[in-house]
C-alpha cells in the first residue's frame, strides 16, 4: 500500500514538472550579416516637361522653357559652363556632384512657359520642405540654355564659362570667370581670379580684387551703355571697344588700353600705383586732363597744352589732341602715363 | 548828391542788423550807389560768412565748451574740499529722512540692526573660547597658550579667521602658538574708516582727463564724407576680414591698402603746402575713392559668402 502510494506520488511529481516545463524553444538562427549599402535613390518621376537620366556618379536633367528664360543657379565648387543653344529648353548635368532641382519662379501668361528658373542642387517634391543648401556642385557642371536666356550665377570657388546667351550676371568669391558672345550686358564679379571677355556687346561691369581684367571686341548693345573695370592690384588689358564711356580703375595694376577714342566718348583712366599706358591712333582727338602727382607723362602724340602745372605732388596737363572730340581723364597718384601711337 | 562813406564798423553793424531801420535805410541807399561801400559791404559778408561758418561746427556738436567744463570741474572740486565726510554723510542722511517713506524704512532698518547686533552678541557670548573647540588632545605644551587677552585679540591659528594650518604642521610645532597680533576684522573696518577719512582727493584722477577730447580737422570741401565712410568701413572691414580673406588675399589686401594710403598720405601733404593745388586734390579724392571701393569690395565679398550659406 505505501508502495503503491509512493508509486502515485512519483508518477504525480513527475506529471507536474513536466507540465510546468515548457518545451525548450529551437535555436535561433543567426542573424545573416549583410552589408549596409546605400539607401538606393527613389526615382521620382517627373512632371511630363521633365525628362530624367541619372545613376550614381552622374545626374542630369532637362527642363522645357521659354526662349528668354531667366535662369539663375548658385554653385559651391566644380567647373561651371554654360552654353546657348538653338532649343528651348535647359539641360543640366553634374558630374561626380550633388542632385539637381528646377524650381519654376515664374511662368509666361501667354505659353505657359517658365521664363523664370532657378537651378538647385537638391531635388524638391511637393512633400518635401526645401533644404538649407540649394547650391550646385560637383566636377564638372554643364548647363545648356537658350541663346536668349539671361544667366544669374553666384558662386564660392567656381570656374565659369558662359558662351553664347543674351545677359550674364556671375558673381563669385574665387574662380576665373570667362564670357564670350553675350549680347546685352555682362556684370562679372570675383574677389580671386581673372575675368576675360570676348566678342560680347552692352554694359559692362567687370570687378576683379586680384585678378586680371581682359576685354577684347567689346561694343555697346544700346546708346549710353557704359564700360566700368576696376581691379585692386591685377592688370586690365582692353582692346577693340567700342563703347563712347569708359571707366577703368586699378589700384597698383596697370592699365593698357588699345583702341580709338570715338567722338564724344568719355575715357577714364585711374590707378594710385600703377601704370596707365594708352595705345590710339596718331590722328586721335581728345581733350585731355592728365593729373599724375608723383607720376610722369610721356605722349608720342603731340598734345597742345592748354595748362600746365610741373609742381611735384600736382603735376597736371590740361590739353588736346587734334580737334578734342572725346574726352579723356588720367588720374595716378605715382604711376607713369604713357600714350603711344598704334601703328 | 553822393553821400560820406559809412566807416566799417557801421557796415559792419548793419550788416549784423545793430542800427535803426532809419540808418539801416540810409546805407542800403547809399550801397546801392558806392561801389567803395558795396566793396567794402561784400567783404564784411565774407569775413561773416567765414567766421559763421567756423563757429557753425562749434553750434552743431552740442558739446560743452572747454571754459563750461572748467568751471563746472572746478565747482565741483572747491565743493568737495569745503566739505567733511561727516557733512556729506549728515547731507545724504537729511535727504532720506525728507522722505517719510524713506524715514519708515530706515527706522525698520534701525530697529532690525539693534535686533541682529543684540542676538549676534549674545550668540558670540555662548560660544566657547576658540581654544577650546579644538578636538585635538591638548598637550600640556598647548595648554600654557594664552590667549585670554581680550584687549590683544591675539588669536590662534586654528580660529576662524586665522590661517589654516596643516595638522602636521601642528604636530611638529605642538608648543606654544607665537604671540603674532593678527587684526579682527572690526579693527580692519576701523582701519578702512581711517583711511578714508584721510582719503586725499588729488589721488583721484581728475575729471578733465577723463573727458573725451574734441578734435577738429581741418578738411577739404567734401573730404570729411570721404573719410567718415572709409572709418566706418574699416571698422565693419576690420571685423570681418579674418573670415573673408584667405591668408594669401589678406597679404595683397594689406598690401593695396598701404600702396592707397601713401598716396593719400601724400597728396593730403601737398594740398596742406598749396591748398590752391587742384590737381593734387582730384589725386587725392581719387585715391580716397580707391579706399572706398578696396574696402567694400571685403565687405560684398563678405555678403556673398553669407548669401550662400
Amino acid at each position: 500500500m505505501k508502495f503503491t502510494i509512493f508509486i502515485f506520488c512519483l508518477i504525480a511529481f513527475q506529471a507536474t514538472v513536466s507540465l510546468s516545463q515548457n518545451t525548450p524553444p529551437p535555436p535561433r538562427p543567426p542573424k545573416p550579416k549583410i552589408a549596409e549599402k546605400p539607401m538606393p535613390r527613389v526615382k521620382v518621376f517627373p512632371p511630363r516637361e521633365l525628362m530624367q537620366q541619372e545613376n550614381a556618379a552622374h545626374t542630369e536633367k532637362l527642363i522645357a522653357v521659354d526662349g528668354k528664360v531667366n535662369v539663375q543657379l548658385c554653385v559651391l565648387e566644380g567647373n561651371l559652363k554654360i552654353n546657348g543653344w538653338d532649343r528651348n529648353e535647359v539641360r543640366i548635368f553634374v558630374k561626380d556632384g550633388s542632385r539637381i532641382g528646377f524650381n519654376v519662379i515664374e511662368k509666361s501668361k501667354k505659353t505657359g512657359s517658365p521664363v523664370w528658373i532657378e537651378i538647385s542642387g537638391v531635388e524638391t517634391t511637393k512633400n518635401q520642405p526645401k533644404q538649407s543648401s540649394e547650391c550646385l556642385h560637383g566636377d564638372e557642371i554643364e548647363i545648356d540654355v537658350p541663346r536668349s536666356a539671361s544667366i544669374n550665377v553666384k558662386g564660392q570657388e567656381t570656374k565659369t564659362v558662359i558662351d553664347s546667351v543674351r545677359k550674364a550676371v556671375v558673381k563669385i568669391s574665387g574662380g576665373d570667370i570667362s564670357l564670350r558672345n553675350i549680347a546685352e550686358g555682362i556684370v562679372a564679379v570675383t574677389y580671386e581670379g581673372d575675368v576675360t571677355v570676348e566678342n560680347s556687346s552692352g554694359a559692362f561691369n567687370l570687378e576683379s580684387a586680384t585678378g586680371n581684367i581682359l576685354a577684347f571686341e567689346v561694343s555697346p548693345s544700346e546708346i549710353g551703355d557704359i564700360f566700368k573695370a576696376k581691379t585692386t592690384n591685377g592688370a586690365i588689358a582692353l582692346q577693340g571697344l567700342e563703347h563712347r564711356q569708359i571707366e577703368v580703375n586699378s589700384i597698383s595694376g596697370a592699365i593698357s588700353f588699345n583702341g580709338d577714342f570715338l567722338s564724344g566718348g568719355s575715357y577714364n583712366f585711374g590707378t594710385s600705383n600703377g601704370v596707365i599706358n594708352l595705345t590710339i591712333p596718331a590722328d586721335s582727338s581728345c581733350k585731355i586732363t592728365a593729373s599724375y602727382g608723383f607720376g610722369g607723362l610721356k605722349s608720342e602724340i603731340p598734345i597742345n597744352k592748354i595748362i600746365e602745372n610741373k609742381s611735384p605732388g600736382g603735376q597736371n596737363i590740361i590739353g588736346t589732341m587734334g580737334t578734342g572730340d572725346a574726352t579723356l581723364n588720367l588720374t595716378t597718384a605715382s604711376g607713369a602715363i604713357r600714350i603711344k601711337s598704334k601703328k | 548828391m553822393m553821400e560820406k562813406c559809412y566807416d566799417i564798423g557801421t557796415i559792419q553793424a548793419f550788416l549784423d542788423g545793430e542800427i535803426s531801420p532809419d540808418l539801416s535805410q540810409k546805407v542800403t541807399r547809399h550801397i546801392a550807389l558806392c561801389n567803395d561801400c558795396a566793396a567794402a559791404l561784400a567783404e564784411a559778408e565774407d569775413e561773416t560768412a567765414i567766421v559763421f561758418s567756423t563757429l557753425e561746427r562749434e553750434y552743431d556738436t552740442l558739446v560743452p565748451t572747454h571754459r563750461l567744463w572748467t568751471k563746472i570741474n572746478d565747482s565741483i572740486a572747491v565743493e568737495k574740499k569745503q566739505s567733511s565726510v561727516w557733512q556729506r554723510l549728515l547731507a545724504s542722511v537729511s535727504i532720506l529722512v525728507s522722505n517719510p517713506s524713506m524715514a519708515v524704512a530706515a527706522g525698520v532698518l534701525i530697529v532690525f540692526g539693534m535686533f541682529a547686533v543684540t542676538f549676534s552678541l549674545q550668540d558670540d557670548a555662548n560660544i566657547p573660547d576658540v581654544a577650546e573647540v579644538k578636538t585635538q588632545p591638548l598637550s600640556s605644551d598647548f595648554l600654557t597658550y594664552d590667549p585670554i587677552d581680550s584687549s590683544d585679540k591675539i588669536m590662534p591659528p586654528n580660529s576662524p579667521i586665522a590661517t589654516p594650518v596643516s595638522a602636521q604642521e601642528e604636530n611638529q610645532n605642538p608648543k606654544v602658538y607665537p604671540a603674532i597680533k593678527r587684526e579682527t576684522p572690526r579693527q580692519n573696518d576701523l582701519k578702512k574708516l581711517v583711511v578714508n577719512a584721510n582719503y586725499i582727493e588729488d589721488k583721484q584722477p581728475k575729471i578733465e582727463d577723463q573727458r573725451p577730447k574734441t578734435v577738429y580737422a581741418e578738411y577739404l570741401p567734401g573730404e570729411e564724407s570721404y573719410v567718415k565712410t572709409i572709418a566706418n568701413l574699416t571698422q565693419t572691414v576690420n571685423r570681418q576680414k579674418d573670415e573673408v580673406l584667405r591668408p594669401s588675399a589678406q597679404v595683397s589686401f594689406e598690401r593695396d591698402l598701404a600702396v592707397v594710403n601713401d598716396a593719400i598720405t601724400k597728396m593730403k601733404r601737398e594740398v596742406q603746402k598749396n591748398p590752391r593745388n587742384e590737381s593734387a586734390k582730384q589725386v587725392l579724392y581719387s585715391s580716397y575713392q580707391n579706399k572706398i571701393d578696396l574696402l567694400n569690395s571685403v565687405a560684398e565679398k563678405n555678403e556673398l559668402m553669407a548669401s550662400l550659406k
